[in-house]
């Protein structure tokens, strides 16, 4: 794997993090946000 | 920040001459095309190396931003559904294990509650609910659960019970001074569940017209009741669920209105037709 590769796999990787910690913390706060019988 | 149009690719244009403007003018009759502007953020920007640094990253950031907030939408519509539907498969599986209550002396053949020490716990089973016209559940129907609060109304539907040890008072009250009512017994019962999340249970609960019915199953026996009327209401209006709103032998539904909103409630009367017993 050339290091160019390499770095655009990390970089999907640091990108995948961040879309999955913000649909994490949004599920963490629903309980809180939405009404009891959405 | 400051946008003089002198020293970008801007152009003289009458209104007459067509092709897509924006509209603001910038005085003097110059106008801005799309594609001036766009080269003219791009000559702007070119000035500050960093900021063309700094555009690619916040790009992908507010793009992967945005696939988690598609993913907590999926997860809140569908994906919370999961646990409900293991959550209810444990619930019948003891519903249907527990025995029957032993009804009083002389009180098997009329409608009557449980025993006067019945105490369930937050979120556990308590009877079992079929609606036939909307195919709940595909069918099977959902076991209620004791309490209204968030934890107990992701197992199912839960049954609005009186405070007391594990019921705690909260703002709006997620439980009742009042006596509560069973199914059976002389009063309203009531019943909230989820509109569009964790299973939907009343995904479909507008569909109820007068005299459909709702089949409720317990251990101390199974009572039809009739759709009276569905009424929508705002979401303060907390006198419906009184208990001792009524004499009758009467049940209610509460859930979110419209789907996908809170703004509403869909509130679904019916009052018993017929008992038998266990």
């Amino acid at each position: 794997m050339s290091p160019r590769t390499k770095r655009r796999l990390l970089e999907l990787l640091l990108w995948t993090a961040v879309a999955v910690g913000t649909a994490l913390i949004l599920i963490s706060v629903s309980d809180k946000v939405l009404p009891t019988n959405f | 920040m400051t946008i003089t149009p002198a020293p970008i690719n801007v152009k003289k244009s009458a209104p007459t001459q067509g092709g897509e403007t924006f509209g603001f003018g910038l005085g003097g009759g110059w106008r801005w095309t799309r594609f001036d502007l766009l080269l003219g953020m791009k000559k702007i920007v070119a000035g500050y190396p960093w900021v063309m640094r700094i555009l690619p990253i916040l790009g992908k950031f507010l793009i992967s931003v945005g696939v988690g907030v598609l993913l907590f939408v999926a997860w809140t519509l569908w994906g919370t559904g999961i646990s409900t539907h293991r959550d209810q498969n444990r619930l019948s599986d003891a519903f249907d294990a527990a025995p029957a209550f032993q009804a009083a002396a002389g009180e098997a053949d009329k409608p009557h509650g449980p025993p006067a020490d019945y105490d369930p716990k937050p979120g556990e089973g308590v009877f079992r609910l079929k609606i036939p016209k909307i195919k709940l559940n595909d069918g099977k129907g959902y076991i209620v659960v004791e309490g209204v609060d968030t934890d107990d109304l992701a197992k199912g539907p839960g049954h609005y019970p009186q405070c007391r040890a594990g019921f705690e008072i909260a703002d709006p009250p997620l439980c009742t001074e009042h006596d509560e009512v069973w199914p059976g017994e002389r009063g309203r019962v009531i019943v909230s569940g989820h509109r569009t999340t964790h299973g939907a249970p009343f995904y479909d609960l507008e569909q109820l017209v007068e005299g459909n019915e709702l089949i409720i199953e317990t251990k101390w026996g199974n009572f039809v009741y009739e759709v009276t009327q569905t009424k929508v209401v705002a979401p303060d209006a907390i006198g419906i669920a009184n208990p001792t709103a009524t004499n009758k032998r009467e049940i209610v539904l509460t859930t979110c209105n419209p789907r996908f909103s809170a703004a509403q409630r869909l509130i679904v009367f019916a009052q018993m037709a017929r008992y038998t017993p266990v």
